[in-house]
């Protein structure tokens, strides 16, 4: 990440994050199944080369068998920098639902 | 992934074509080939089922369409210096409103009349010699003595129109006014409705894909 950026971790990026940490690696196709309606195809990939290049997510490309025509999928996996971003993020969000109710 | 015969169109292989023509390389690779590998599984595990294979090509086309529609105002995670837009690199940019301003002529040309598309053209050139001056030689502008000329009047030049529900009124309100005065201009307004449109598409893009251009003010940032 860019160090003049700020740590934001927006809706979209969090559910994904979210998802990744829970249900393990996954291509862009699962993870718009698994959301529910709250992922689109069309700007799926976008957020995730987004997260992709604030390090939140790595991807690599799937293995094509032998003879096999098209293009390879990309699957995901949450980095390192993610989970302890989500984690930070779940764990303020809680602190800040606490403090509101109280 | 696609169990084609060699001789089979492979499933979005134009599609990759116009994204190669629209989109840079990394763009291209992390965006664009895994949204048409998605919609070439989605065929695959279609298996022979018309209604299946229908419903994949239009989940994947929608897909594609609604990445090259949104990619002009889509970022990495701008306005952050050195990262650059996902889509639509300068010469794509400047065929884009090429286009758009020779769409605007034809349809504009057979609505309004020539003469008002010439005196259009000339006016915009004459704006941006008078832009490219002005930068060359800055004004500064002449604010009369309020205490002198405080008048119990409505400026309109001064009420901020922007891009809020105050310029979605003041839009409606003139557009409603004119047509109450004049109503046999009703086909001029919607035509100038949908070129106002276009243009707003055309500028925003413009400005989504140089986020450091410009005024400070008409910069947009989008998630």
């Amino acid at each position: 990440m860019s160090e003049n950026a700020p740590a934001t971790l927006p809706k979209k990026e969090r559910f994904i994050l979210e998802l990744l940490v829970s249900g393990g690696p996954m291509y862009g196709l699962q993870l718009v199944e698994q959301s529910d309606g709250a992922l689109k195809r069309g700007t799926v990939y976008v957020t995730l080369g987004r997260m992709e290049a604030k390090g939140l997510v790595e991807s690599q490309q799937e293995e094509l068998p032998p003879g096999a025509i098209g293009l390879p999928r990309r699957i995901y996996t949450p980095t390192g920098l993610g989970q302890r971003m989500l984690r930070a993020w779940t764990v303020f969000a809680r602190e800040l639902a606490w403090e509101t109710k109280s | 992934m696609i169990d084609l015969t060699p001789n089979d169109r492979i499933p979005g292989a134009w599609l990759l074509t116009l994204g190669r023509l629209i989109f840079d390389q990394s763009v291209l690779d992390t965006v664009v080939r895994p949204t048409i590998a998605d919609l070439q599984r989605e065929l695959r595990d279609a298996g022979s089922s018309r209604t299946r294979r229908a419903t994949a090509r239009w989940r994947g086309y929608r897909a594609f369409w609604t990445l090259a529609l949104i990619a002009p105002f889509a970022f990495w995670g701008a306005p952050i210096p050195g990262r650059t837009p996902i889509a639509f690199p300068d010469l794509a940019a400047r065929i884009a409103v090429t286009v758009i301003l020779m769409t605007l002529a034809t349809v504009g040309g057979s609505a309004i009349g020539i003469w008002t598309i010439v005196v259009g053209i000339g006016g915009s050139a004459f704006a941006i010699v008078i832009h490219h001056w002005h930068s060359r030689h800055p004004l500064s502008v002449a604010v009369p003595e309020s205490s002198r000329s405080r008048r119990p009047e409505i400026n309109m030049s001064s009420i901020r129109i922007g891009a809020n529900p105050g310029g979605l009124l003041f839009v409606c309100g003139s557009t409603f006014a004119v047509l109450a005065g004049l109503p046999m201009a009703r086909w001029f307004l919607l035509v100038t409705l949908v070129l106002g449109v276009l243009c707003a598409w055309a500028l925003v893009a413009w400005h989504a894909s140089h986020p450091f251009r410009g005024l400070p003010e008409n910069r947009i940032y989008l998630r």
